[in-house]
């Protein structure tokens, strides 16, 4: 109990002194560190992770991944997460419908504040979705026009406003990439995250639904904004991501881990490209 | 049940044939600029044996710029011998041993699995994979390139359980990969390491497959060799590297940064560009990347709904190919690296290879979703790929050659085909070779017409290559300024639409050529 108290707290504190370090948002920076340290806290209890020097060292070093370390552009947003953390908190104790649409809720209105597709209080940015994009609207009338082997009002049918769905879709798998999430999580932890994805949905875990919906939501968001920021739209998923990595953690190779916390170490101190 | 896989067998063989020959010579609607390269030489080397510079049966042939590898070239020779001049002999080779890959594919997976469906399904997918339609129906090293690689892993595993003379017949196969296109020359090696090492049980016993790999080093020894005796020269493998990236570049001259912190920069952009390959968007929505910018009509390297059947095949790979799968992954997570390395946007050419395991992991997939869901989805699963092949087909057909005549050269073609007849009628040809807008690209009229007009090849090694242009036969290729011009009687001027003479002049227009789209290309004068 002490250990894993105290390894949520060193890698809370970890996670607070470098959000002080990149933003010197003090109150982001203290409800960042907490949703971080309650995570940890949280998880190892749930996964029962074994003890040992590599659990420690992966527990410990959740306190530098980068979508803890961000500041909303309200710094009131940075509850999200940490409600989003207490949902799941309650769905596994007692996994009813009724958290799963509260979760559901939170994350799709909040993802829509965090992302700024809505500005506090309620002010829709209509040029910022997808469906008023002049590149689609312009290329959908072309076609309709140059179609010429069909009539005109099957040019209607075959290029139709459907198309948006698919622009969505691009969108949305777009915004889904490699790069993204070693910018949010650090490079090494994409290979627990990965194992950690095909753990959750190979073995019917208990949160396995509840995380399907969380990047359903998130994607289907993403998709809808012309121009979707990861950090912005991933923030609410960070105890998602943080369980998952855990989860894979069980089961990866620790040498090839290990060696991509080097690169990733190295990656980390040294400016971006 | 029987029934069902010769209905399978049939679909696949007709979808092949169909998107790989239909419309060869008039989709994409000219020969693109590696295209008329590769035609040109196989037309050079089958008159003299000697390519447009002058080198006798070259190792690499040099290509605007660049260096291109030597098999595909030498496989247009006979088809240019057969069928004469033209898109079909030059892109025949390319849609033949791409259909074939597609049944090589098949037998890969049957191999592997001994499941027959599966292996009917990951080849019905590549056969309808928009990419490899796309590279099937061009002239394009990667595509034969391909086909040898997937044939050397086939006839590898094959290997395992048959005879010797198939074990020289792969590293033969590899050997040829490495001949036909320059990503094979260091995935090929690094894949025969893999299957090697994946196989070292069986591997170590026979001395057979000792041989084979010496007989790989040997067939690959004069590419490699002619490689390090040109790497003070622009080969591909030197211009089109990670370095040469301009935002990468600049940050490695910069004297501000110490030596970790480039080689932290290399690595960012490697992950980068590795990361972009992956990108499912541009596997299974944008990739196709042949409407203009912008048009949400793109298609992907594979059609759309397979984006769910590769999100499900991912996870069940084993499920099939039992302790193979582990192959199956490492093709699928290292097949990018080699593409990851070169300069420039996302070259689905370079990164061809690609396509196996992506069809392969898609079929898994399928048979996964199929065994699992009730006869509607199924039927909702039919239409939907149905309706998204049937966009692709229009968008293949009918909307991309419109739309991209300008950046395949389209006009050189149809500038030569005026030339033929009056040939005879003009005592010099005047070619300005620049095109597009602002006049901002530099055409290779110097291929197009000597091609398209079965000029003698002799002209052209013979010709002069200056500064100021390329001069051969009656032919000048060069900027044309009309202020400086000195117009002359039976000459005939040909220029890119940007370049129209001013008014006043008194030149007459003979002929105007038109894009697919009717915009106009180029004009044709005389005095």
């Amino acid at each position: 109990m002490q250990r894993r108290f105290l390894l949520a707290l060193l890698s809370s504190l970890l996670s607070l002194s470098l959000n002080l370090f990149t933003h010197q948002n003090l109150f982001a920076s203290f409800v960042n560190s907490l949703t971080l340290g309650l995570s940890v806290y949280f998880f190892q209890n749930l996964l029962n992770l074994k003890r040992g020097l590599f659990h420690y060292f992966i527990l410990f070093l959740s306190g530098l991944i980068p979508i803890f370390l961000y500041a909303p552009v309200n710094v009131f947003f940075s509850f999200f997460p940490l409600l989003i953390l207490g949902i799941i908190y309650l769905y596994n104790r007692n996994p009813n419908k009724l958290f799963l649409v509260m979760f559901g809720f939170i994350l799709f209105v909040g993802i829509l504040y965090c992302g700024e597709v809505i500005k506090f209080p309620f002010e829709i940015q209509q040029m910022q979705l997808i469906y008023n994009s002049p590149e689609v609207n312009y290329n959908l009338t072309r076609h309709q026009e140059d179609a010429l082997f069909l009539p005109y009002k099957m040019r209607l049918i075959v290029y139709s406003k459907l198309i948006y769905l698919y622009a969505l879709l691009t969108n949305f798998f777009d915004f889904l990439n490699l790069k993204n999430l070693y910018e949010i999580l650090i490079l090494a932890n994409l290979y627990p995250l990965f194992i950690g994805i095909y753990k959750v949905i190979r073995e019917n875990q208990k949160l396995k639904f509840l995380i399907i919906t969380a990047f359903l939501i998130t994607l289907f968001i993403a998709g809808l904004d012309r121009s979707p920021d990861k950090f912005q739209s991933l923030y609410l998923l960070g105890p998602i991501f943080l369980y998952l990595i855990l989860v894979g953690s069980q089961f990866i190779n620790r040498k090839i881990y290990l060696t991509f916390w080097l690169l990733s170490l190295f990656l980390y101190i040294n400016p971006k490209l | 049940m029987k029934n069902n896989f010769t209905f399978w067998l049939i679909a696949v063989i007709l979808v092949t044939i169909l998107t790989r020959f239909v419309g060869l010579n008039s989709i994409p609607p000219h020969l693109s600029n590696d295209e008329i390269s590769i035609a040109y030489d196989a037309y050079s080397v089958s008159k003299t044996l000697k390519d447009e510079h002058n080198n006798f049966l070259p190792l690499s042939f040099q290509s605007h710029s660049t260096y291109k590898a030597p098999l595909a070239i030498y496989l247009a020779i006979p088809t240019t011998i057969l069928f004469s001049n033209g898109e079909f002999a030059a892109r025949f080779p390319s849609a033949l041993l791409g259909s074939l890959t597609i049944l090589i594919l098949a037998l890969l997976v049957f191999e592997l699995t001994r499941n027959k469906y599966l292996a009917i399904l990951s080849s019905f997918i590549l056969a309808i994979s928009p990419m490899h339609v796309l590279t099937s129906h061009m002239a394009y090293e990667a595509n034969l390139a391909l086909f040898f690689f997937t044939l050397g892993i086939y006839l590898f595993f094959l290997s395992l359980r048959k005879s010797s003379s198939i074990t020289f017949a792969s590293f033969i196969s590899f050997a040829l990969s490495v001949w036909t296109y320059h990503t094979e020359w260091i995935f090929t090696p690094f894949i025969i390491i893999l299957l090697v090492l994946m196989n070292i049980k069986s591997v170590k016993k026979q001395p057979r497959y000792y041989f084979g790999v010496l007989l790989f080093l040997i067939i690959t020894t004069p590419i490699f060799l002619d490689f390090l005796n040109n790497l003070h020269t622009s080969t591909r493998a030197s211009t089109e590297n990670l370095l040469r990236e301009p935002y990468l570049a600049q940050k490695l001259e910069d004297p501000n940064f110490y030596l970790w912190q480039k080689a932290s920069f290399l690595i960012q952009a490697f992950l980068e560009k590795y990361s972009s390959y992956f990108n499912l968007s541009y596997l299974f929505f944008t990739g196709y990347n042949l409407l203009p910018k912008g048009d949400p009509f793109q298609i992907g390297v594979l059609l759309f709904p397979f984006v769910l059947f590769f999100l499900i095949g991912i996870f069940n790979v084993k499920e099939f190919f039992k302790e193979k799968s582990k192959f199956i992954y490492t093709l699928l997570i290292t097949s990018p690296i080699t593409a990851s390395l070169t300069s420039g946007p996302q070259s689905t050419s370079r990164n061809l290879v690609t396509l196996i395991p992506l069809s392969i992991v898609c079929a898994v997939g399928i048979s996964i979703f199929w065994k699992s869901v009730g006869r509607i989805w199924k039927i909702i699963t039919i239409l939907v790929i149905a309706v998204s092949f049937l966009y692709f087909l229009v968008i293949f057909f009918y909307h991309f050659p419109k739309d991209s005549g300008e950046g395949f050269q389209y006009g050189y073609k149809q500038v030569a085909e005026f030339i033929k007849p009056k040939y005879h009628d003009f005592s010099q040809i005047v070619i300005d070779p620049r095109f597009g807008p602002a006049n901002m690209y530099a055409g290779l009229p110097h291929l197009y017409i000597p091609y398209y007009t079965n000029l003698d090849p002799n002209k052209l090694i013979t010709g002069r290559r200056v500064k100021e242009g390329t001069f051969f036969d009656k032919y000048q290729i060069r900027n044309i300024d009309w202020d400086k011009e000195e117009l002359k009687k039976n000459y005939l001027y040909i220029v890119p639409v940007s370049n129209e003479p001013k008014a006043g002049t008194n030149l007459k227009k003979l002929h105007t050529i038109t894009l697919p789209n009717f915009k106009p290309a180029y004009y044709i004068y005389t005095l």
